[in-house]
């Protein structure tokens, strides 16, 4: 059976208000902003198994149509973070296999989706760094989330 | 099994209150349905309740018999340095007497029961099925006065909450619970550890976490206790201020019409939101960035051609053949390296994936990185837009308010009572924030979070399972637990809600104008829609509480009551009057003159089998002066005169003695 993704129990709550008016219609979607701050920031964590709840072992909702692009990114950024360039053919090779399993519904391997996971969980270190406080409205949420994001691109 | 308790009668001797004698039973030595004792403020009227109580419950209703509440009941100028208290009582049908003796020089009192076939014996002894009402929590339920129909009503207090469990006996859930956790703990420690190292340790810690975790749920409920209290109340100044505010009908019609722009802008606000939020859940929508680093890398993986178009699976066939695709012969060595290098390559569904994943990107992405975040970017604008009209918005209507405070002090009071109960309120959520935390960086002291304490619990009586040898019986203790807990909250909440539908009949009955109601019990009995009523409500909402309670329940308890008319209005006197027989069989209260006056009549009325008229007052006093000539003591000591009669009780007329 495929790993599932976690989310930091602690990020749950972070983002219970978010939850509580029905902005975010599942647990994933707090997982998926933790996920793409620990992108940006290039930011992993590890996290102990009982700090962390389980959330699905696939893609769910909207996310599912992109569930390729997101692996994608992570891959990409898997393969920067070991400093493994595209002219290095095998490496390459290793990595990807490494860190994909086809059979699974999310397309990773156990080792993947626990690396993917950890990026997760860094983005929550990532989200308290950006905010003083937690998200109380989802207008205020989102603006201030996507002048973050182009921030640390430097966009 | 049911439980009958009846109060035969008592006597005092040596004690603040005048000495004496009272017998509550008529000539076939039944108790009477009703007593009324009439005692003049002053006349020991409090001392002999809380003798009553104090023997009914083998201790006082606040603490311990200590130095200063021994001498506190002390004669005044009595030469005896004892004193003692006497109550006679009729328990399922058997006497049982209970004396308390006082030694002033020591300071102590004594407790001596006597019953059949027991005999005398030293202590408190009542039979063990009367504990659970002869006991300090429960007596204050049945010996009654005014403090407690407060209490009944007052979120810091638990009464009504208890008197619900304990007389329909849901607390014996509890106690089961309590016995299963006993049981697992006796039986853990009794298991011979299998390993005697860390076994203190972990069973200190067990015991420590628990603790802890019931300090915490305690404060925790305080809180949200207090958090309730404060949103009803935010609720009815709101309420408040929209009638302040509804008295100048042009600035209300404008505020009504601001308030309506700043929903409606705080409905496109959300609907924009969320549309943005759909949005933002494509990555690359997220940021050109993002697109640009997918891109790059099915570009790269174009490059390098990658996906191979040789899978896997080409060379694990390969090494089992004779022959390589050259024609070279595969030996065993030979054939061990393609397996080992076939590692390096993908699989067929590796290799599927992976373009699959190449045709994914080129599909949102191919033709340009920039276009999906641009259109997020015009949606956002459209956003930020909509959350600046509706912060203009939102200005307008706290101007308009503010000119509305200015204009009328009573919109200013209501306005800052409303910012003071909600800054209050984000003070008392600030708290209770601490108790949801998940910060488990900290020892177990410094740990507020409710759920982190019962994880560590759990792992610690889990560890200790582990070294006693005990985890299937800690996994069936678990189920057991829950079961119990799932039936007393269910128990509790079926009772509770017929306990008060029963209860607003009667102060319905009792008070049809004043519009109360019991909503719910949530420790204390919470009113719908406000926080308390007068004294006389208060004390009318107690006993369509307690009369509900008593009725329903099996067992049959005396009712003591101080004052039972006295707070309460002339109009609903005779109410009160009508309710009191169907309380109890025996109602015992202790009244004072003017407390007559619509109330006596009616509960004579009332009551089946007689009322019984005591008067008792202090020799040499002007009470004593007021007796008519003629008129005999039914008996009479030291400093003490009893007269039984209505005609005496009627004509008494003082409230104080002098």
């Amino acid at each position: 059976m495929a790993q599932s993704f976690r989310i930091r129990k602690s990020a749950r709550d972070w983002f219970a208000e978010l939850r509580g008016e029905r902005a975010f219609r599942t647990d994933f979607d707090s997982f998926y902003f933790c996920f793409m701050a620990g992108i940006a920031e290039r930011r992993k964590n590890t996290v102990a198994l009982d700090e962390t709840a389980e959330l699905v072992d696939y893609f769910p909702d909207r996310y599912g149509m992109r569930s390729k692009l997101l692996v994608a990114l992570f891959l990409t950024r898997e393969l920067q973070e070991l400093g493994v360039t595209m002219a290095e053919k095998k490496t390459v090779h290793e990595a990807i296999a490494k860190l994909v399993n086809p059979e699974a519904q999310h397309h990773l391997s156990d080792i993947g989706v626990r690396e993917f996971n950890r990026y997760a969980y860094g983005g929550y270190d990532v989200l308290l760094d950006w905010y003083d406080d937690k998200p109380r409205y989802l207008d205020l949420f989102l603006i201030s989330f996507k002048e973050r994001v182009d921030s640390t691109l430097g966009t | 099994m049911t439980s009958v308790v009846k109060i035969l009668g008592w006597k005092a001797e040596g004690l603040r209150c005048p000495d004496h004698e009272l017998n509550c039973c008529d000539d076939n030595g039944e108790p009477y349905p009703v007593s009324l004792i009439q005692m003049p403020n002053g006349t020991g009227k409090t001392t002999t309740l809380m003798l009553l109580r104090a023997a009914l419950a083998g201790t006082p209703m606040e603490g311990r018999w200590d130095e200063n509440k021994v001498r506190s009941l002390r004669k005044r100028g009595a030469d005896s340095d004892v004193g003692s208290f006497e109550l006679r009582l009729l328990l399922n049908g058997r006497r049982v007497t209970v004396v308390m003796t006082f030694d002033f020089e020591a300071s102590a009192v004594t407790y001596k029961t006597t019953r059949s076939p027991a005999g005398q014996a030293p202590g408190f002894d009542p039979p063990a099925q009367f504990r659970r009402f002869m006991n300090q929590n429960f007596v204050p339920f049945f010996v009654f006065d005014g403090e407690l129909a407060q209490h009944l009503l007052d979120h810091d207090q638990v009464e009504a909450e208890t008197v619900v469990e304990t007389l329909f006996q849901i607390n014996a859930l509890q106690t089961l619970g309590r016995r299963v956790m006993d049981h697992w703990t006796h039986a853990t420690r009794n298991a011979s550890a299998t390993e005697e190292r860390g076994l203190a340790r972990r069973e200190n810690r067990v015991e420590k976490l628990r603790e802890r975790l019931q300090l915490l749920k305690a404060e925790r409920r305080k809180f949200l206790e207090s958090s309730a209290r404060l949103r009803k109340q935010l609720e009815q100044y709101h309420e408040t201020y929209a009638q302040e505010i509804g008295k100048e009908r042009d600035r209300a019609e404008q505020i009504t019409n601001a308030g309506g722009t700043v929903d409606d802008l705080k409905a496109r606000v959300r609907e924009q939101s969320l549309s943005v939020l759909d949005q933002m859940r494509d990555p690359h929508a997220l940021s050109s960035i993002f697109a640009q680093t997918m891109y790059e890398l099915k570009l790269g993986l174009d490059r390098v051609k990658l996906p191979e178009s040789a899978a896997r699976e080409f060379f694990e066939e390969l090494a089992t053949e004779d022959n390589c695709v050259c024609g070279r012969p595969i030996d065993e060595e030979v054939s061990a390296v393609i397996r080992q290098r076939a590692t390096t390559y993908l699989s067929t569904d590796d290799v599927s994936l992976l373009n699959s994943m190449k045709t994914a990107i080129q599909d949102v992405v191919g033709q340009s990185r920039a276009q999906t975040e641009s259109d997020l970017e015009i949606e956002m604008g459209d956003l930020e837009a909509l959350v600046a009209q509706r912060r203009d918005s939102l200005n307008d209507l706290e101007e308009l308010r503010l000119a509305a405070e200015q204009a009328d002090p009573a919109v200013k009071r209501a306005s800052e009572k409303i910012r003071d109960l909600e800054l209050e309120m984000a003070g008392i959520d600030g708290e209770l924030e601490k108790f949801a935390s998940r910060d488990t960086e900290l020892g177990d002291e410094r740990t507020f979070g409710i759920d982190v304490i019962a994880d560590r619990l759990d792992d610690a009586e889990q560890r200790l399972a582990e070294i006693m040898g005990t985890i299937t019986l800690r996994q069936k203790r678990d189920v057991l637990v829950r079961v119990i807990e799932s039936a007393r909250e269910r128990a509790q909440a079926l009772i509770s809600a017929d306990i008060c539908a029963e209860a607003n009949t009667r102060i319905r009955e009792l008070m049809p104008d004043n519009r109360i109601d019991i909503d719910h019990i949530d420790r204390c009995l919470i009113l719908r829609g406000q926080e308390g009523g007068s004294a006389g409500e208060t004390l009318a909402i107690a006993y369509a509480f307690l009369a509900t309670l008593f009725n329903r329940s099996e067992h049959q308890l005396p009712f003591v009551v101080d004052s039972p008319a006295g707070p309460i209005d002339l109009a609903v006197r005779p109410r009160i009057g009508n309710l009191i027989p169907k309380l109890t069989d025996q109602f015992i209260a202790f009244t004072i003159s003017s407390e007559r006056e619509g109330f006596v009549q009616r509960l004579k009325q009332a009551t089946e089998g007689g009322v019984q008229f005591l008067t008792v007052f202090r020799k040499g006093t002007l009470a004593a002066q007021r007796v008519p000539t003629g008129t005999s003591p039914t008996a009479e000591t030291v400093d003490g005169v009893l007269i039984e009669g209505e005609a005496f009780f009627n004509a008494f007329q003082l409230d104080k003695e002098d």
